[in-house]
């Protein structure tokens, strides 16, 4: 289960743009000191990776191998033990794109390939969604409408489920994301469900 | 944050924003107005340093727009957020509200608060009402089935019986009846278009039943129930079989280890216990219908995508999936056969029909890892060898994945939660292939770091102990290769020549334990090849080191002390003497980084104490190797850890050099220990007097003096060669070698640090510490040779002679050593006291260790060896 998904920058900043707990033990009042503590666990990773990528990028052989090294940079795994702020362990899966970062906190375990499936079509649908491939770059655009980012993470992870997407699936998420925010298709699904539960 | 003005969000604007809020609730607002103020709330708890508390009528308003079935979609989710987010501080408020009006209009609301529930009592009671509603409508099971998730995990109770046969007779038409064709979309207003078939991914039409793997254009209800129900899969038999089954098997285990067994209370207790842990048979509808679906999606994971359905974006989503969906389908066959081991034997041959197509192509490593993971497993009732897959993930592929943390993150999960069935089966993955784990290590310092100090203990075993202990101390001399190893002009930055042979020993794939006897013996220390250590040197010092290699330098101690503990717990003296003689001899060859030497010294010497107080008779077993040391260490300059090296070195003869302790020391072995420490002494007195003759009109003397006198000293000691004519033959040439070594030493460090006041502070750093270090060692020698003397008479006068010039020139030395120079002449002037003192029998703490390894050709790991001393052939895996 994906017990958190945070969007955050990687500089000394580290913002964070969005956070979502699924868990309702998550939400509580160390929630913030949770993300933080995750944000700063992984731009350290990040921070002694892209350091030593930089001593190396130079001086690298060929370009598969510094393709390889620098994609490596951007992504990452660890653990985060049993403590005060997480009562049973878990697992961190990020990936960096640009000026963002995209942070998954699962269940130990959750198919960690399948987290990394999400965070790649997540990315792309975001992107989309946004008309703008380079909103990575720019994360203040996700605060002029928190409330899109918001029906993108319910679609995608829905409840904290993982969901194996094949491109006929993110496609039909996607329509209906966009149906979603244009208020279509979700008053119509409401009024079914009212229906139904009604009979 | 801190250095951006709008993070976090100061406390006025919060305040501000909430006003704004409550207006909102009390004027019952509604459009763009709500919306903002819902956007303002939302950014609020993003940014706010505390999260603002809703009161009941804010939360009532909340929950009013999610029933509202004029609300927009944003509306909606904006409010279930605000109200999501702060479920875990005001537990259960949300859906007491919401539960007010429990039948009618309020229950749709549920739907949204399913996961809210922290009191799972009260969740319970409304299961039959979530029941009949998934029973009924497939749109409401698509909004229900992700939910069981979070619940899943909070309050896997609720899961009774006859709730957990309801939910599944769900899922089987879930996860076998899903529509085969796609929903219809409408056409232009006068005709509505056909239903599409469902596909492949090769574009052929569906003609079995629809699974994750399928095409189609539009999805139904059911086909995303369908989606959602696999996802869900995994957790279900998780969380409701298998936990309680292992649950079960821990308790058992605990019974036994305890062995309480005859006591009546005990066993009404295990009774009550066990009824607590309800394992119910799983339903065989249900396990047919998952083995179905997974059989299928293991087919479909390799069906060709057709180009002409998927534009190459898609492709890659889709080539990914199929790899993505074949693992998840292993991962739960593997858990349907722990739960119903009747199942192995079908799966299995599903399994080894996946390797055998997975193993000629280009993978990646999880799959391997499912499937390693089943086999292990399932190990007892399996019939196949799959010793080539071993050898081929961990001795090819994992060498060439080191840089890909995902992989590598998965491998060590599997091998952490796996060690004791791997170490059983297949202890070849540790004892052959850990050279790939430590290339992972090497390369992902920060990342694995707690993962391998579980992993460490299961690495070391009789062949290769020594071999793990040289790669330990040369992990960042390792990081630093790999990284050298992608470098382009690799000839630039080194002499090549010299250095490919130890770029090719330390990026080796192989261990060297293994080429030979496999008695750990055939280690290869390149820092002892002379034609290597000046090329190594060089390469070390030229190099500037990357975070990556210094974060390797932090881990190394930590490491150190783990396989220590594991080596002082499990080896036999033998191993103990020949990693002793090891120890010695790296003592000086490490990675040359200040923090790191000083760090690896101090615990190898530490270490070294505790195994003479566990094997006092290696005194005699390392004595060539002791008094060879001492003979080749140069007095005067003080290298990084020298003379805290004497210091342990001569505290243990002193200690430990006594026949009442190890029988086969003989008068002549102890005679040269006495010479050894006796020539050390006089040349650490030389050193005092001389440099005190060089500074005239001082009153003081080296021994503690001061930074700024001490340096003053060296100054005066580099102009003085000539001054030493009155001293004999010996100690002129020791001088000349001293004062040269102190030059060196000065230009070294101005030519490395350029900057000259550096340089002077750093000096005068290592001269207050070496006036420290110099007054412990010489405490310690005057105590190594009284109580060598105190044993063996003959000794006296020559160290009432030391004593004596000591004595004679008070003036030069400090009160420390004053004294016990002092105590030491009035102990040895009464013989009989001193040997009371001094020549103990041998005591209880220094009885022989009977650590015993019956094979130490073995290729198990110390963990698995038994151990006579204690009766235990497990350690519990945690130093």
């Amino acid at each position: 289960m994906v017990v958190g998904f945070l969007i955050h920058s990687l500089d000394e900043t580290q913002i964070t743009y969005f956070s979502y707990f699924f868990s309702a033990h998550l939400n509580d009042e160390h929630s913030i000191k949770r993300q933080n503590l995750i944000i700063s666990q992984v731009y350290q990773n990040y921070d002694k990776k892209l350091q030593s990528f930089n001593i190396l990028q130079t001086n690298i052989e060929n370009n598969y191998s510094k393709q390889l090294m620098e994609k490596s940079v951007g992504v990452g795994v660890f653990r985060v033990p049993e403590s005060s702020l997480f009562q049973k362990p878990k697992v961190v899966v990020w990936k960096k794109v640009l000026n963002l970062c995209y942070t998954l906190i699962l269940s130990p375990d959750e198919n960690r390939m399948a987290a990394q499936h999400f965070l790649k079509f997540f990315i792309q649908l975001l992107n989309e969604h946004f008309k703008n491939n380079t909103v990575s770059s720019k994360p203040k655009l996700l605060l002029t409408k928190p409330e899109e980012v918001l029906i993108l993470i319910e679609k995608t992870i829905p409840n904290g489920n993982l969901v194996y997407a094949n491109s006929f699936v993110v496609k039909n998420l996607r329509t209906e994301i966009e149906a979603t925010i244009l208020n279509k298709k979700k008053n119509l699904k409401d009024l079914e469900i009212k229906k139904a539960i009604k009979k | 944050m801190s250095n951006n003005p709008s993070f976090p969000f100061p406390e006025e604007k919060t305040q501000k924003i909430f006003s704004k809020f409550q207006l909102v609730v009390q004027n019952k607002s509604q459009g763009n107005e709500l919306v903002d103020s819902l956007r303002s709330l939302l950014l609020s708890y993003q940014f706010s340093k505390k999260k603002p508390r809703l009161n009941k009528e804010q939360k009532t308003f909340l929950i009013n727009i999610i029933k509202n079935p004029n609300s927009t979609s944003i509306m909606k989710s904006l409010s279930s957020y605000i109200l999501r987010t702060t479920s875990g501080y005001s537990k259960g408020n949300v859906l007491q509200i919401t539960l007010k009006k429990s039948n009618g209009e309020a229950l749709e609301s549920l739907i949204c608060f399913l996961d809210l529930w922290v009191d799972g009592r009260r969740l319970e009671k409304k299961i039959p009402q979530i029941l009949s509603w998934i029973s009924r409508d497939q749109l409401l099971t698509e909004q229900i089935i992700p939910f069981l998730t979070p619940i899943l995990s909070d309050h896997p109770f609720i899961f009774e019986k006859k709730t957990r046969d309801a939910f599944e007779k769900q899922f089987i038409t879930c996860l076998t009846r899903a529509s085969l064709n796609s929903a219809v979309i409408t056409g232009s207003f006068w005709r509505q278009a056909s239903p599409i078939p469902v596909t492949e991914f090769d574009g052929s039409k569906c003609i079995d039943f629809f699974t994750v793997l399928n095409c189609s254009q539009s999805y139904t209800n059911d086909q995303m129930t369908n989606v959602y129900t696999f996802s869900l899969l995994y957790s279900w038999l998780q969380t409701l079989y298998l936990d309680p089954i292992e649950k079960q098997k821990q308790q058992e285990e605990e019974e036994e280890e305890e062995g309480f067994g005859n006591n009546e209370d005990f066993e009404k207790e295990k009774q009550k216990e066990k009824g607590n842990i309800k394992i119910i048979k799983m339903n065989e509808r249900f396990c047919e219908a998952i083995l179905k679906y997974c059989l299928r999606t293991l087919d479909q994971s390799v069906t060709k995508i057709s180009t002409e359905q998927s534009p190459k974006e898609a492709e890659v989503i889709d080539s990914n999936i199929q790899e993505i969906v074949e693992m998840e389908s292993i991962r739960i066959l593997t858990l349907i056969c722990q739960i119903d081991p009747g199942q192995i034997q079908k799966v299995t041959s599903i399994i080894k029909k996946i390797y055998e197509r997975r193993k000629t192509q280009k993978h990646s490593l999880h799959p391997f890892v499912e499937i390693m993971n089943f086999v292990i497993i399932n190990i007892e009732q399996i019939k196949y060898d799959f010793q080539p897959m071993i050898n081929s993930i961990f001795g090819e592929k994992l060498f060439d994945l080191y840089y890909n943390s995902l992989e590598c993150f998965d491998l060590l999960e599997f091998v952490l939660i796996n060690r004791e069935l791997l170490l059983e089966n297949y202890p070849s993955i540790f004892s052959k292939h850990f050279l790939a784990f430590f290339r992972i290590l090497a390369w992902n310092p920060d990342e694995f770091s707690l993962e391998f100090l579980e992993l460490l203990p299961t690495l070391i075993h009789p062949g290769n102990y020594l071999e793990i202990f040289h790669t330990l101390l040369d992990l960042p001399i390792l990081s630093l290769c790999l990284e050298l190893s992608l470098y382009k002009d690799l000839e630039k930055n080194v002499d090549l020549a010299s250095f490919s042979e130890i770029l090719n020993y330390i990026l080796r794939k192989e261990s060297s334990s293994n080429s030979g006897s496999g008695s750990g013996k055939n280690n290869i220390n390149f820092w002892d090849q002379n034609e290597y250590l000046s090329a190594l040197q060089e390469f070390l010092e030229s190099n500037k080191h990357s975070p990556r290699v210094i974060s390797c330098c932090k881990i190394v101690p930590i490491l150190l002390q783990i396989y220590f503990d594991v080596l002082i717990s499990y080896a036999s003296i033998k191993e103990i003497q020949e990693l002793s003689i090891i120890m010695f001899n790296r003592y000086f060859q490490l990675f040359a980084k200040q923090s790191f030497l000083n760090k690896v010294q101090k615990l190898i010497l530490e270490k070294t104490m505790s195994f003479f107080a566990g094997n006092p008779s290696l005194i005699f077993d390392l004595n060539e190797q002791f008094i060879s040391t001492l003979q080749s260490l140069s007095p005067g300059i003080d290298y990084i850890g020298k003379i805290d090296f004497l210091i342990s070195i001569t505290w243990i003869i002193g200690e430990y050099a006594n026949k009442k302790i190890e029988a086969r020391l003989n008068n002549e072995i102890i005679s040269t220990f006495f010479s050894s420490i006796e020539v050390i002494a006089f040349e650490y007195l030389t050193i005092v007097e001389k440099s005190k003759k060089n500074k005239k009109g001082s009153s003081k003397y080296s021994m503690g003096l001061n930074e700024s006198q001490f340096q003053k000293q060296r100054q005066s000691q580099s102009q003085s060669q000539t001054q030493s004519q009155s001293q004999s033959q010996s100690q002129s040439k020791f001088q000349i070698e001293y004062e040269n070594k102190i030059n060196f030493e000065n230009q070294f460090l101005m030519k490395r640090f350029g900057n000259k006041s550096e340089t002077q502070s750093l000096l005068k750093q290592i001269s207050t510490e070496q006036g420290k270090n110099q007054t412990r060692l010489l405490i310690t020698l005057i105590l190594a040779l009284t109580k060598i003397a105190s044993r063996n008479h003959s000794f006296i006068q020559r160290t009432l002679v030391i004593i004596s010039k000591i004595m004679q020139h008070s003036e030069k030395y400090n009160f420390l050593i004053l004294e016990r120079a002092e105590e030491a002449a009035k102990l040895l002037n009464n013989p009989g006291i001193a040997s009371l003192l001094f020549d103990m029998e041998k005591s209880a703490r220094s009885q022989k260790n009977s650590y015993n390894i019956s094979d130490e050709k073995s290729s198990l790991p110390f963990l698995l060896l038994e151990n006579d001393s204690q009766n235990e052939s497990f350690h519990n895996f945690f130093f």
